[in-house]
C-alpha cells in the first residue's frame, strides 16, 4: 500500500516536473527572443541618439552665433548698469526730434528716481518721472514709443510706463501737460 | 596429509555449518581451526546471511520500487528547478549572463537610452524656441512699425514687408520645434528625464574652472530651460496645435511670451517685461472715444456738455476722469451719470463711480464738476 502510494506520488511529481519544465522552457524562449527585441531597439536608439547629438551640436553653434551678434543690442535695449547719460540722451533725442510749434513735445522736467530691484531678483528698474508740455498727437506717439521700446530691432532702452496723469488744454488745439512715471530697466547685477 | 576430503586425524570435529567459503573451498579443519571459517555472527539485523543460497542478497531498489521511483523523481524535479532558475531568474546568474538578467541589463539601457534621447530632443527644441524669440520679437516689432499712425505710408509698407519676409522663418522654426516635442511621455517615464538633466547639470558644474564660464554658464540654463519644458505640457499643447499655414500675430505673441515665461536667458527676461506692460494709450484713446459717444462735441472746438480737466492712469488698475459738466435744462448729475455707464459698459473698466455731486446754476448754463474713478481690466 505504502509502494502504491510512492508511486503516486512519484507519477504526480514526474508530470509536474515535465509541466513545469516546458513553461519554464517557454519562458526562457521568450526571454530570448525579448533580448533580440531589446537588443535591435538599443541599435535603433543609438542611431537616433547619435543622429541628435549631431543636430543638437549644429543648433548649439547657430545658438552661439546669434548670442554673440544680438549682445551688443541686447546692451542698448538692456544693458548691465543704470546708464542715465544714454537715458537721457534718448528723451532729449525723442524731444528735439517730435517739438515744433504747431506740435510740441518739450521736456521740462525730468527726474531719476532710486534704483529697484524686481521682487525675484531677476532685473532692476530705474523709475523715471517726466513733465511735459505736448500736442495730444506727440503725448500718444510718445507712449507708443515706450510702449514698443526694448526690441532688439528699434535699438531703444526696454522701458514702460506705470503712471500718467494728463492736464487738457483749456481750449481745444492746446497744449497738453502730462506727467510720466515710467521705469528704465536694466540687468540684475552680475 | 589430509586433503580436504579426508580431514586429519585428530582434528575435532566442528559443528556442520556451512558458509561461503565453505560452500567454495569444502571442510578445511586447517582453516576451520583457525577460525577463517568460521560463519560469521549473525549481522545487526539479526539475520544471518546463511539464510539462504548467492542469490539470496536482495538489494532495496527491488524491494522498495515505489519509494525509489520517489526519490528519483524528487531528484528531477529538484535538477529541473535548478537548472531553469540559472536561465529564468536574473539573481541567478551562475554561469555568465543568463537570458533573464540579460532582459533586465537590456531593459535598463533602453530606459536610459530613451531618457537621453529625450532630454536631447527638448534640449533641441529649446535652443530652436531661443531661435524663434528673436525672429518673433523682429517680426512683431516690425508689424506694428507697419501699422503705427506716426509713420509714413512709404515706411509701413517698407516694415510690412520686412515682417512678411520673416514669417517663413518663423514658421519653419515652429515646425521644427513640434517635431522635437511630438512624443507623448508617459507621466511615469518623465521622472527619468528628469534625473537624467540633473546628472548632466551636476557634471556640468563640476566643470567650473575647466571650461569658459560664460559656456558653461549658458549650457546649464539651455538644461535648465529644457526641463521646464519638459513639465510645461500646456505650452508644448499648444504648440503642436498650432496651424502652421495660417498663424495669427496673436498666436507669435502668445508663444514668445510662454517661452520668456520658461526661459532664463536675458532675452527671456526682456520679454517677460515687455508681455507685462500695460499699454495706456489704448485706454486713453477708449477713454476719450467713450466720452464723446456720451457727448460728441467733447475734444472739438465746439463748446460741449463735458470738459475734461485730467485723465489719470495708473498700474495701481485705476484710472480718474475729472472735469465740469455743462448743461442748458440742468440735468448735470444725468450727464455725470451717462458717463459712468458708458464707462463701466466698456470691456476695459469697471465699477466706474462718482460720489459727489455738485452743481452751480449761473446766469447762462449749469455747471457742475465731477470725478469719476474706475478700476481698469488689464487683460481686456
Amino acid at each position: 500500500m505504502r509502494e502504491r502510494t510512492y508511486t503516486y506520488l512519484g507519477i504526480a511529481v514526474v508530470l509536474i516536473t515535465v509541466a513545469w519544465g516546458i513553461f519554464q522552457w517557454f519562458e526562457r524562449e521568450g526571454l530570448v527572443l525579448h533580448a533580440e527585441e531589446l537588443s535591435q531597439q538599443t541599435l535603433n536608439l543609438s542611431g537616433i541618439s547619435d543622429r541628435l547629438t549631431g543636430n543638437y551640436q549644429d543648433l548649439k553653434a547657430a545658438s552661439a552665433k546669434i548670442r554673440e551678434s544680438s549682445a551688443q543690442e541686447i546692451a542698448l535695449v538692456f544693458p548691465t548698469k543704470e546708464d542715465l547719460t544714454n537715458l537721457t540722451r534718448l528723451f532729449d533725442d525723442f524731444s528735439t526730434k517730435n517739438n515744433f510749434e504747431s506740435n510740441p513735445f518739450f521736456i521740462s522736467n525730468l527726474t531719476y528716481q532710486t534704483p529697484l530691484s524686481s521682487d525675484e531678483g531677476a532685473y532692476r528698474y530705474v523709475p523715471v518721472v517726466l513733465t511735459v508740455e505736448t500736442s495730444r498727437k506727440n503725448l500718444s506717439k510718445f507712449l507708443e514709443f515706450v510702449e514698443q521700446s526694448g526690441s532688439l530691432e528699434g535699438e531703444a532702452r526696454l522701458m514702460s510706463v506705470e503712471d500718467i496723469s494728463i492736464k487738457y488744454p483749456s481750449e481745444f488745439g492746446g497744449e497738453y501737460e502730462a506727467r510720466i512715471t515710467l521705469d528704465a530697466f536694466f540687468s540684475q547685477e552680475l | 596429509m589430509a586433503d580436504i576430503v579426508n580431514p586429519a586425524p585428530g582434528s575435532e570435529k566442528l559443528p556442520e555449518t556451512s558458509n561461503v567459503f565453505t560452500e567454495l573451498f569444502g571442510n578445511d579443519s586447517a582453516v576451520k581451526n583457525k577460525g577463517m571459517m568460521a560463519p560469521p555472527a549473525p549481522g545487526i539485523s539479526g539475520r544471518s546471511v546463511n539464510s539462504g543460497p548467492i542469490g539470496s542478497l536482495k538489494p532495496s531498489v527491488a524491494e522498495h520500487p515505489g519509494r525509489s521511483f520517489f526519490q528519483l523523481s524528487l531528484l528531477v524535479f529538484v535538477i529541473t528547478v535548478g537548472v531553469f532558475l540559472t536561465q529564468n531568474s536574473s539573481w541567478f546568474s551562475v554561469i555568465g549572463v543568463n537570458p533573464a538578467l540579460k532582459v533586465e541589463q537590456a531593459e535598463a539601457y533602453v530606459d536610459q537610452l530613451n531618457a537621453d534621447t529625450r532630454v536631447q530632443k527638448h534640449l533641441a527644441a529649446t535652443l530652436l524656441l531661443e531661435q524663434y524669440s528673436g525672429i518673433a520679437d523682429e517680426y512683431l516689432y516690425d508689424k506694428a512699425q507697419s501699422i503705427s499712425a506716426y509713420n509714413s505710408d512709404n515706411k509701413k509698407k517698407a516694415y510690412k514687408e520686412l515682417a512678411n519676409g520673416l514669417l517663413p522663418g518663423l514658421t519653419e522654426n515652429l515646425g521644427q520645434v513640434i517635431e522635437y516635442l511630438s512624443e507623448e511621455i508617459p507621466n511615469e517615464e518623465v521622472a527619468a528625464v528628469k534625473d537624467s538633466m540633473d546628472e548632466l547639470i551636476t557634471n556640468l558644474k563640476t566643470k567650473e574652472g575647466q571650461v569658459d564660464a560664460q559656456t558653461l554658464l549658458q549650457d546649464i540654463r539651455d538644461l535648465e530651460t529644457a526641463k521646464t519644458l519638459l513639465q510645461s505640457q500646456s505650452f508644448k499643447d499648444e504648440l503642436k496645435a498650432l496651424d502652421l499655414t495660417a498663424l495669427k500675430d496673436a498666436q507669435i505673441e502668445s508663444v514668445l511670451n510662454q517661452f520668456g515665461g520658461i526661459n532664463s536667458s536675458v532675452t527671456a527676461v526682456i520679454s517677460k517685461i515687455k508681455a507685462k506692460r500695460v499699454k495706456w494709450s489704448g485706454y486713453w484713446s477708449e477713454l476719450e472715444a467713450l466720452t464723446k459717444s456720451v457727448d460728441p462735441l467733447f475734444n472739438t472746438e465746439f463748446s460741449g456738455s463735458v470738459h475734461v480737466s485730467d485723465m489719470k492712469f495708473s498700474t495701481t488698475g485705476t484710472a480718474s476722469v475729472s472735469g465740469e459738466t455743462s448743461t442748458d435744462d440742468k440735468k448735470n448729475f444725468t450727464l455725470v451719470s451717462n458717463l459712468i455707464d458708458t464707462y463701466e459698459s466698456s470691456k476695459w473698466f469697471r465699477n466706474a463711480a462718482d460720489r459727489s455731486y455738485v452743481k452751480n446754476d449761473n446766469s447762462e448754463k449749469v455747471t457742475g464738476n465731477f470725478k469719476i474713478i474706475m478700476d481698469i481690466e488689464l487683460n481686456p
